[in-house]
C-alpha cells in the first residue's frame, strides 16, 4: 500500500517545491482595504435594494388592504341603505306626513275616479231606450213567445195522444 | 505567549470592527495562505486569498476563538477553495498532457484538480502536513482532533488523490 502512494507523496512533494519557489512577497493589505470599501458600497446598494424590495411589497399589502377596507365600507353602505329604505328612519316627520297627503290625494283621485267610472255606467243603463231599438225588441220577444206557445202545443198533443 | 495574546487582543478589536487590527492580523497569515493557494491553483490563488479575507472579515465577530486565527482562516479558505471547484468540470492542461516528457506537470496538474475536489477535512490535512511541514501531533493540537484520526485522514485524502489521479489516467 505504502508503493501505491508513492506517486501521491511524489506529487505533493512536487506540488510543495513549486510553491516555495515561487513564493514571494505579496501584500494583501491595500487590496483587502480597497476591496473592503467596494464590498461597503456593494452592501449599501444590496440593503438599499432589499430595502425598496420590502416597501414594495409592503405597499402592496397595504394597498390591498385598503380595497379590502374600501369594498367592506361599500358593501355596508349598500346594506345600511336597503335597512333605510325598509325602515325609513332617515325621511323626517314632515316628509313622512308629506307622503302621507300624497297618499291620500293619490286614494281620493283614484276613488274619484272610481266614482266618475260608476256614474257613467248608471248614466248609461239610466238613459231611455230608442224606438228602433224597443221595436226590434218587441219583436224578439214576440218571436220568443210564439215559439213557446208552440212547445206548449206540442206538449199538448203528446199528453192527448 | 505574547504573540498568543496580541493575536487574542487584535481578533477582539477586529470583532469591534477596527480594520487595521485586522489588517494586522492579514499580514500574519497572508504569505502561509498565499502559498496554500498557490500550491492548489497558481492561476486563482489571489482571488481565493482575497476572498478567504473579506470572508473572514464579514464573519469575524462569529470567531469563537477555540482554534488559533490562521487555523479558523485557513479553514474559511478550503472551504471556499471546495466550494468554487466542487462542480468545476476538470480541465487539463493540454500542453501538459500532450508533452509525455512532462509527467511531473501533468501529475502536479492533476493533483492540484485533485486537492479542490477534496472535502476541506481533507485537503486541509493535506496541506498541513505536506506543504507547512507540521507533525501529526501538532496537526491534532491545531485542529483539536485525535492523532489518529489525523492518521487515518490522511491515508483516506492520498486514497482519494490516488483514486482520482488513476480514474483520470489519460494514457
Amino acid at each position: 500500500m505504502k508503493n501505491d502512494f508513492e506517486k501521491i507523496e511524489k506529487g505533493l512533494r512536487l506540488l510543495k517545491e513549486e510553491g516555495r519557489k515561487m513564493m514571494r512577497d505579496i501584500s494583501f493589505f491595500d487590496k483587502f482595504l480597497n476591496a473592503t470599501e467596494k464590498e461597503k458600497f456593494v452592501f449599501i446598494y444590496s440593503k438599499w435594494n432589499y430595502f425598496l424590495v420590502y416597501l414594495t411589497i409592503v405597499l402592496v399589502f397595504l394597498n390591498l388592504f385598503f380595497i379590502h377596507k374600501l369594498n367592506l365600507h361599500k358593501e355596508n353602505m349598500v346594506a345600511f341603505n336597503y335597512r333605510n329604505i325598509e325602515n325609513q328612519p332617515l325621511i323626517t316627520e314632515k316628509e313622512k306626513i308629506e307622503i302621507k297627503y300624497i297618499k291620500k290625494q293619490n286614494s281620493n283621485k283614484e276613488k274619484l275616479v272610481e266614482k266618475n267610472i260608476r256614474e257613467e255606467k248608471l248614466e248609461e243603463f239610466s238613459q231611455p231606450l230608442k224606438l228602433e231599438e224597443t221595436i226590434k225588441f218587441t219583436e224578439e220577444i214576440n218571436k220568443l213567445l210564439r215559439l213557446f206557445t208552440i212547445n206548449l202545443n206540442i206538449e199538448g198533443n203528446n199528453g192527448e195522444g | 505567549m505574547k504573540s498568543n495574546l496580541n493575536e487574542k487582543f487584535l481578533i477582539l478589536q477586529a470583532k469591534k470592527g477596527d480594520k487595521e487590527a485586522f489588517s494586522q492580523l492579514i499580514k500574519q497569515v497572508e504569505k502561509r495562505l498565499f502559498n496554500v493557494a498557490y500550491i492548489i491553483n497558481p492561476e486563482d490563488a489571489e482571488d481565493i486569498v482575497q476572498d478567504t479575507f473579506l470572508q473572514a472579515y464579514s464573519s469575524i465577530k462569529k470567531f469563537k476563538g477555540k482554534s488559533s486565527f490562521y487555523t479558523w482562516i485557513y479553514r474559511i479558505m478550503m472551504n471556499l477553495i471546495y466550494k468554487k471547484y466542487k462542480r468545476k468540470k476538470i480541465n487539463f492542461k493540454k500542453s501538459i498532457i500532450k508533452n509525455e516528457n512532462n509527467k511531473d506537470e501533468e501529475l502536479k496538474e492533476k493533483l492540484r484538480i485533485a486537492l479542490t475536489k477534496l472535502h476541506p477535512k481533507f485537503s486541509q490535512i493535506i496541506t498541513l502536513f505536506y506543504f507547512e511541514d507540521y507533525s501529526i501531533k501538532e496537526i491534532s493540537e491545531i485542529l483539536n482532533i485525535k492523532e489518529g484520526t489525523v492518521k487515518s485522514r490522511i491515508f483516506k485524502a492520498k486514497k482519494y488523490l490516488k483514486k482520482f489521479i488513476e480514474k483520470n489516467e489519460p494514457f
